[in-house]
């Protein structure tokens, strides 16, 4: 589903964030990223996402091979991908159906199917008639809840999550990774954490990063992170 | 339509802004274009009139009028040559001046001379045609119309180049404007439009409100400009048609398409309509394309 080949990402400032990288991740595969900050699990996902090329290497998204003289529009692969911010990136303006809606409508979900898959969604993280709530009107627990319902809507294969409970309480953070869990094994989902007790007690595979290196590459492990 | 109208709502002064552009601009080119057709109707008309008369002395014998008649038509390209006597002139002088009896009560006649009216299908023949005519037995006098029809061609011909230029610079103008207050509306919605990248959407997907937007402000100023100026025509319609009494119905001809320009048709009213809605959606989809391809491609 994705792969790493080799994969270099220097900035124009000089600062190598990834380094040489290889890895592959399955379908249906939950992966943490962990690693300190700077280490380049952002540039591993914003890679993912296409937000710039690699420097060198080859980075592979189901059918999509991205180079460093990569040039296509990225919309067509982020169709693919589900994406959940530390900071939700929710539209302010626009209710909590609204913003499911504007995902689906992206992908072109068929329009008769939308209050379907918005209702589907908005259960699965437990968010039942809040619909017509506006961001603002939501704990940072809810909105985050609302941006993975967000991610998910319209069956996006990836999820990709960075450090999505990094600006919650740590039992808002446990109500979001309940919600992550019940996701495990139904989408490829790459998690950049610094939260080590999240990582132990989901004991799945983790990519450890630092300085822009995989640094090991374990599944069911306890972690530290230094 | 209902995001249209939020969007509206949010942004008042943008929204007024952009609506005065093209309000203005499309006013202004429409009335252009509609001098422009009217002076270039009112051209080819005055080309249909007679453009050499040939005035002979009151005693000319009318067979010496009709040698002169049958040699111009055999040496030059006429397209109509018609024989006025002096009772016909009379009669043409009497329907004149029909408001002024004093006047008509003593002319008579013998006082009026008979002439040849010609009609050339070449605008360069009129000089020949008036050279060849004046050494002639019993003509008393030529007369020709060419300066009329040059100054007329120099007016039409000014107007094509300032309605051009003007349209050029308002376009530039106008394009300029929409594009900073577009540019202005797309960074207040900036954070919104780099998240729906992030998620997926294309660059049209991003284009599209801010299009619909401004193509419905376009449709509103175009079609109040053009009301404006048909409501305007319809109400000095009298007054213009008095003033340009002698050339009465007004219509030009392309490619097979045959257009009343006065009095006031569907045909006008509807190309008026027409040319305004071009120019107001062109502007703002250009605009529109050229500031959200600067942002956010």
């Amino acid at each position: 589903m994705i792969k790493f080949i080799k994969v270099t990402k220097q900035f124009p400032t000089g600062i190598i964030a990834l380094s040489e990288a290889s890895t592959t991740i399955d379908k249906d595969e939950f992966v943490f990223l962990i690693g300190p900050s700077g280490a380049g699990k952002s540039t591993f996902i914003n890679l993912i996402l296409n937000r710039f090329n690699p420097t060198s290497g080859e980075i592979k998204v189901d059918d999509i091979s991205i180079t460093p003289d990569f040039k296509k529009n990225p919309a067509t692969l982020r169709k693919k991908i589900g994406i959940v911010f530390q900071d939700f990136k929710l539209i302010n303006t626009k209710n909590v159906y609204e913003n499911i809606q504007l995902a689906l409508e992206i992908i072109n979900y068929p329009k008769d199917k939308i209050p379907l898959e918005i209702a589907k969604v908005l259960k699965f993280v437990d968010l039942e008639n809040k619909e017509k709530l506006f961001p603002l009107q939501l704990s940072a627990g809810e909105q985050q809840r609302v941006a993975i319902a967000r991610a998910i809507a319209g069956g996006r294969k990836i999820i990709l999550a960075d450090e999505p409970t990094g600006n919650l309480d740590p039992k808002t953070s446990w109500k979001i990774m309940k919600i992550f869990a019940k996701l495990k094994g139904k989408r490829t989902i790459v998690f950049a954490t610094h939260n080590v007790d999240i990582v132990n007690s989901f004991q799945e595979r983790v990519i450890r990063l630092e300085k822009g290196k995989i640094v090991s590459d374990k599944k069911e492990g306890s972690y530290t992170t230094k | 339509m209902k995001e249209i109208l939020s969007s509206i709502r949010r942004t008042p002064y943008q929204t007024l802004t952009t609506l005065f552009v093209l309000f203005f601009s499309s006013f202004i080119i429409i009335s252009l274009l509609f001098t422009l057709l009217f002076f270039t109707a009112i051209l080819i008309k005055i080309e249909t009139f007679p453009q050499v008369t040939i005035y002979f002395k009151p005693d000319t014998p009318p067979e010496l009028i009709a040698d002169l008649k049958e040699s111009i038509t055999n040496r030059f390209q006429v397209e109509r040559i018609t024989y006025i006597s002096q009772q016909q002139a009379l009669e043409i002088y009497r329907q004149i001046f029909q408001n002024q009896q004093n006047i008509t009560d003593v002319v008579t006649k013998d006082m009026l001379p008979p002439s040849l009216e010609i009609q050339a299908k070449n605008p360069d023949d009129l000089y020949k045609i008036a050279q060849f005519a004046r050494d002639k037995k019993g003509v008393d006098e030529v007369d020709f119309q060419q300066n009329i029809v040059d100054r007329l061609l120099n007016i039409t011909r000014f107007l094509r180049k300032f309605s051009l230029a003007t349209a050029v610079v308002l376009f530039i103008t106008t394009l300029i404007i929409l594009i900073s207050v577009i540019s202005f509306k797309i960074s207040l919605k900036k954070e919104m439009i780099e998240t729906q990248k992030l998620i997926g959407a294309s660059d049209f997907f991003i284009l599209k409100p801010f299009l619909s937007e401004n193509l419905f402000i376009a449709s509103v100023s175009s079609i109040l400009s053009a009301s404006i100026l048909t409501s305007s025509l319809f109400y000095l319609s009298s007054f213009i048609t008095n003033f340009f009494l002698p050339f009465g119905e007004l219509t030009l001809s392309y490619y097979n398409i045959q257009i009343k320009i006065w009095p006031l048709s569907i045909d006008i009213i509807a190309l008026i309509f027409s040319v305004s809605m071009l120019f107001a959606f062109t502007a703002a989809s250009l605009a529109t394309i050229i500031a959200t391809k600067k942002h956010y491609s």
